[in-house]
């Protein structure tokens, strides 16, 4: 499946954009959240995070960004060491927002895009013409061109993860990192929502990560599922985490794993 | 006009109008952050650096200044490494300073006089002097608020993401908390200690409630400032009231105003 895709859109999936190595991570002084974790993520790979609430999928993403410090390994970026790696603008991230999102934040969908190109431009530099014309782009690659003088609390749920997206493909990323990105949004703008990551991932060669607690729907979606549970507990296609799951202990424990598509 | 004949109400206007501009700038961001509290910490801290600086006899907005960007800086620290609560590190800073500034004071009598004015602002306390380093302080301030913008916005709004693009959100953290020390320090002659934060909170939430972008809200929390700020004086100096508590009232006048109507609007 993998050597299809290749030919398909020109991608070599063989490179390792990502490769981290035994790192291990702990809040102060606490046991390790994160043990031993090795992973490569390569370029065009789609790939999903699951794991019961907990287990560490959230954090490591987040170690993988750089937004917590790791105790213990190595990570690589493009082949460059983390401490060293200067290109964030090639890494997208869109947050878990939902949850704590401000909805009254006084900002518009045009301004929340804008902020992507931010890091680009020197401190009390202005965005200039290009950057104007790369958030155009973005928001029509996510279908959002005509709400740029929304006030971004007034979408709802799927539009304003739309707006994240366009975010972070404003700087023309090379991964995109996603945490729960279809929590709060309804079935119907989820089932467009994929759609537009699958558009990103095939036709545009992006590579995906994402964390999500929608097991169902995710096996259906992405090339490879890693299961976290403090440790990696699993990396394998979908199909063969359907069929793992429905016999063996996957998470390394007693995890009860619901691989129809759950909605609340 | 009969109230410009006086040169105190003019250094009081002026310097009235200049935190009028400030407060606001300032208070969006912490506003946003739900960092409001700050404000009133940080003007607590200054009033311990105040009774130091009547103690030793230096400027008491210079000492105010040193010790609220001291106090700024530890009080960041103490919330990005999560040893303490962010609201309990408040409440240490507050409650403490203002021990400090009881204790100086009964250390020397004598001043407590003066004192009164710096807790609740005058503006015939404005000195000539007190006029220059407001002015230098403000350019300042908006200077910075000028470079930093961007980085501000992204910051307040989405401090991770910010992080992640390669903005350095630690120390716009810290430069957006030294700013407020700034804009403390200059509104205490006018404003005075206690009612500071009314100044940085107020006419943000207030113009918050239009939901407008991010540059039309500041302009409209500026309006609202410099109107209250204005015709706080003019009342004021014609009714013999407290300037300070005068313009906070107005203020709170126009916020109940308009988040009434808000309510009505959004309910049709």
């Amino acid at each position: 499946m993998d050597k299809l895709t290749n030919k398909l859109s020109g991608v070599d999936h063989t490179k390792n954009i990502i490769e981290i190595e035994n790192v291990s991570f702990g809040y102060d002084n606490r046991e390790d959240v994160l043990k031993n974790i090795t992973l490569q993520i390569h370029k065009g790979d789609y790939i999903g995070f699951v794991g019961p609430n907990g287990s560490g999928k959230t954090t490591l993403i987040k170690v993988i960004i750089g937004l917590l410090k790791f105790r213990e390994g190595s990570i690589k970026i493009f082949g460059e060491d983390m401490k060293n790696f200067k290109d964030w603008h090639k890494i997208g991230y869109v947050p878990q927002k939902m949850a704590n999102f401000d909805k009254n934040f006084p900002v518009t969908v045009a301004e929340v895009v804008m902020m992507g190109r931010y890091s680009k431009r020197k401190f009390g530099q202005r965005l200039n013409l290009e950057d104007k014309k790369m958030t155009q782009e973005a928001l029509e690659k996510v279908g959002m061109e005509n709400y740029q003088e929304r006030l971004i609390g007034s979408l709802s749920g799927g539009q304003m993860q739309r707006v994240f997206i366009a975010r972070a493909l404003v700087n023309e990323p090379e991964v995109i990192f996603l945490d729960e990105p279809t929590s709060g949004i309804d079935e119907k703008s989820q089932g467009s929502f994929y759609e537009l990551l699958q558009k990103l991932n095939k036709d545009m060669g992006i590579t995906l990560v994402m964390v999500s607690h929608d097991i169902g729907k995710l096996t259906q979606e992405v090339m490879h599922i890693v299961c976290v549970n403090r440790t990696l507990t699993c990396h394998t296609t979908p199909e063969e985490f359907i069929r793992e799951s429905q016999s063996a202990n996957i998470f390394g424990q007693d995890v009860k794993i619901i691989t129809q598509h759950n909605h609340n | 006009m009969e109230i410009f004949q006086y040169d105190f109400i003019l250094r009081g206007m002026i310097a009235g109008i200049v935190i009028g501009i400030i407060a606001p700038a300032i208070g969006i961001f912490l506003v946003l952050k739900r960092y409001s509290l700050i404000a009133d910490t940080l003007a607590h801290v200054s009033l311990a650096g105040v009774a130091l600086g009547l103690f030793l006899g230096l400027n008491p907005i210079i000492t105010a200044l040193g010790s609220s960007i001291v106090a700024s800086v530890a009080i960041e620290k103490m919330r990005t490494t999560k040893k303490i609560y962010g609201e309990s590190a408040l409440a240490l800073f507050l409650s403490g300073s203002l021990a400090l500034a009881v204790v100086i004071l009964s250390l020397a009598r004598g001043f407590n006089t003066n004192l009164f004015s710096y807790l609740f602002g005058s503006i015939v306390t404005v000195s000539s002097s007190d006029i220059y380093l407001i002015l230098i302080l403000a350019v300042i301030v908006i200077t910075a608020l000028f470079i930093f913008y961007k980085e501000l916005l992204y910051t307040t709004f989405d401090e991770d993401s910010a992080k992640v693009s390669g903005i350095p959100v630690q120390k716009i953290n810290i430069i957006l908390i030294i700013l407020a020390s700034l804009a403390i320090s200059l509104a205490i002659p006018v404003v005075g200690v206690l009612l500071i934060s009314a100044l940085i909170v107020i006419p943000v939430i207030t113009a918050l409630q239009f939901k407008r972008d991010f540059i039309k809200t500041i302009f409209l929390a500026e309006l609202f400032s410099l109107m209250s700020i204005i015709v706080g004086i003019f009342v004021a100096f014609y009714l013999n009231l407290s300037t300070s508590g005068t313009i906070v009232l107005i203020m709170l006048a126009i916020f109940i105003l308009v988040f009434s109507f808000q309510k009505h609007l959004t309910n049709r």
